[in-house]
Parts: C-alpha cells; structure tokens; sequence
C-alpha cells in the first residue's frame, strides 16, 4: 500500500521563483528561508518520494471565473507550465501518474468529496515554485506529481475545516492505493499577506498557524474565513492549502526543517517539513 | 475598496475576463496597441473602461476587479516613452 512520508510547506512568493531562476539564492535579504530547505533535501535524498501531491491556488493561469471549482485535481499524464502574464516561459513538463489520480478522485467523490477532475491543467507557479524550493536545479523533478488546485479566487472559498476534512480523505485515498509508493503532500501557500495592499503581514499570527499546523491543527479549523481575511490578509486564505496538507499527515507529526522570514516581497515566508511521528516515539513522549 | 476574499461577487466579469486574457503575448500586445479598442471587444462597461485607464487599484477593485486577474493587467508592461533610458 502507498504511505505518507511526511508533509512539506512553503510560501510561493513570485519573487522566490525568480530568484531560484537567477540563481541568486545566496545574495538575497531571503537567503535563510532558502537555507531552511537544506535539511529537507537531505531528507528527500534518504526517502525518495515516488508522489507529490501539491495542493496550491490557481492564480487566475487554469480557471477563469466562467468555471470555478473548489476542489480540483489534475488527472494528466503530464502538466506544463504557461504564461502567467510576465512573458512566455521556458517550457517545462511535470510528469504525472493519472492512475494515482484517478485513485485519488475515486476515493475523494465515495468519500463525499466531489471534486472536479482535470485531464487538462496549466500548472501555476504556486505549484512549480515548491517543487523547484524541493528539487532545485530546474531539472525534471524525481517525481511523479499530482496537482489539488483550492479555490482561492472566487468567493465563497472553502473553510478551514472544510480543507482539514479534505485533507482527511486524502490521507484515506493515499492510504488505500494499492502500489507501494511513497507520498509527500506538499501545502503550497501563505502565509498572510494582501496584493491589494502590499505588506500586509501579520508576523504573530504567522508564528501562532506555524506552531498550530504541528501542534494542535484543528485550532486553525475554528476560524471563519473572515477572520483570517482580517488576521492575515485576503491572500491569507492560501493557509487552506496547509491545512489541507496537515488532514492528510494526520496524527502527531516531528518538525524536520522550518523557517520564517518577513518579509519575502509582500509577504510572511514560510517553510515547513514535518513527518508523522513513529509509534514508539509517540508513546515514549506521551509516558515521560 | 479592497478586494473582498469572502463575498461572492458577479460584478466586473468582462473586467476580469479581458485582464485574465493577458496571459498571453499576443493579447497583451494587442491591448498595449489599442486598448480601448481592446476593452471593448471584451465589452467593458464605462466604470471599467475607466478604472483600466486610470490603473488605479481603489477605482479597478469598485468596478469588481479580481485580485488574482487584476495582477495580469499589472504585468502589461506600457512601453517606454520615447528617448527614456531602457532599464
């Protein structure tokens, strides 16, 4: 059966793709948040993923306004980039594995969950940012990946729990796959910030989400959207893509790498990299 | 006026559709050469016509521009006025 190796955030700050595309991560004012992902790589290297699931938000690149789902996962064989806006890019293909997704979407929809599938999908920057943060070199990524695309755009956007439940399902999908392969869920987003009015970043509510997620991720499911628009910005909200990450790496989780650094561009930076706990360790802690 | 992430909103959808059509090249070269021709193909009203002109972030988001489009029209780069130094 397939497992979950672990759980990996990141913010995808536009700003971070152009200076990995530069290669100046060494000589920016960010270089710590880039360090941070030192750690994880060794990490990878000893656990070679077989997935990556990235849940991310489409930045108005693959859906428009004329059909805008919740949920969406991609179900390709392969996901290319596009233009964004900021000029053609350099063509890049991200393979996929559709009998995962497939899987996935089955177990999601009997699960109560009714996505929307997507054979087709223009993978954003918020997904390729993360995976190049994960796999750096701009080479083909050792994985296989898997888009979940949360509505970030048009309102009314799923709530926290709603995206902890998703994450839930996910985690059930994942688990019941009958392949052996190994998953890392990826939560591409956040933290706060608003575009409209660039630097909004609520740094004390950052820290309180980043030591939530670990410790105790239903506190995070308790508040409305609204009031992570007034704690953390509209762009904020792209917290759900953590929170959906976190359903899926359920139970005790260990912190392997993480970092804050505000501002990146606009925005409060974060990485996380967090693993479920073994059994035995869970049971250790929970004597002493 | 900010961009409002929980109210479900129709306001401003050829506003959006034609800033969410600037993804590609060609249609941004086609709005920087006539961009009031341009915004009207999309069928803008005079609100949005206006708030595209001005650019200005308070009138685009009172005439229902999207945030996550909204940045598309940010990218249209306008050319430089002649003699200007090229950055």
């Amino acid at each position: 059966m397939a497992q979950i190796l672990g759980g990996l955030t990141t913010s995808h700050v536009p700003m971070i793709g152009r200076t990995i595309a530069a290669n100046k991560q060494q000589e920016v004012s960010f270089k710590p948040f880039f360090d941070a992902f030192e750690p994880a790589h060794r990490w990878l290297e000893d656990n070679k993923p077989d997935i990556a699931i990235v849940i991310y938000n489409d930045h108005g690149l693959n859906f428009f306004l004329d059909n805008m789902p919740t949920f969406a996962i991609g179900a390709a064989h392969e996901y290319r980039n596009a233009d964004e806006g900021w000029g053609e890019p350099e063509p890049r293909s991200f393979a996929g594995n559709a009998d995962f997704s497939w899987h996935l979407i089955k177990s999601l929809v009997a699960d109560e969950f009714d996505v929307s599938s997507c054979q087709e999908m223009k993978f954003d920057h918020a997904g390729i940012t993360a995976l190049d943060l994960i796999w750096p070199g701009h080479g083909p990524v050792p994985v296989a990946t898997i888009p979940v695309v949360v509505n970030a755009v048009q309102p009314p956007l799923p709530t926290p729990l709603r995206c902890y439940k998703l994450g839930q399902a996910i985690g059930r999908a994942i688990r019941s796959y009958p392949e052996d392969l190994k998953v890392l869920v990826i939560g591409s987003g956040g933290l706060s910030h608003e575009l409209g009015q660039m630097g909004k970043i609520n740094q004390s509510f950052d820290a309180l989400c980043m030591d939530k997620i670990v410790n105790d991720p239903e506190a995070l499911t308790r508040y409305t959207n609204a009031e992570i628009v007034e704690l953390a910005g509209s762009q904020g909200l792209e917290l759900m893509t953590w929170v959906v990450m976190r359903g899926a790496v359920s139970g005790p989780v260990e912190v392997r790498a993480s970092n804050y650094h505000a501002p990146i561009s606009h925005t409060g930076g974060a990485m996380m990299l967090m693993t479920p706990r073994e059994e035995a360790a869970v049971q250790a802690a929970s004597l002493a | 006026m900010e961009h409002n992430a929980v109210e479900p909103t129709t306001k401003g959808y050829a506003l959006n559709k034609m800033c969410y059509s600037l993804n590609r090249a060609a249609n941004r070269a086609a709005f920087l050469a006539d961009e009031d021709g341009y915004c009207a193909k999309f069928g803008l009203n005079e609100e949005e016509r206006d708030a595209v002109r001005s650019r200005d972030r308070s009138r685009l988001f009172a005439a229902g521009a999207n945030m996550y489009f909204l940045a598309k029209l940010d990218r249209v780069k306008r050319p430089a006025p002649a003699g200007a130094a090229q950055a």
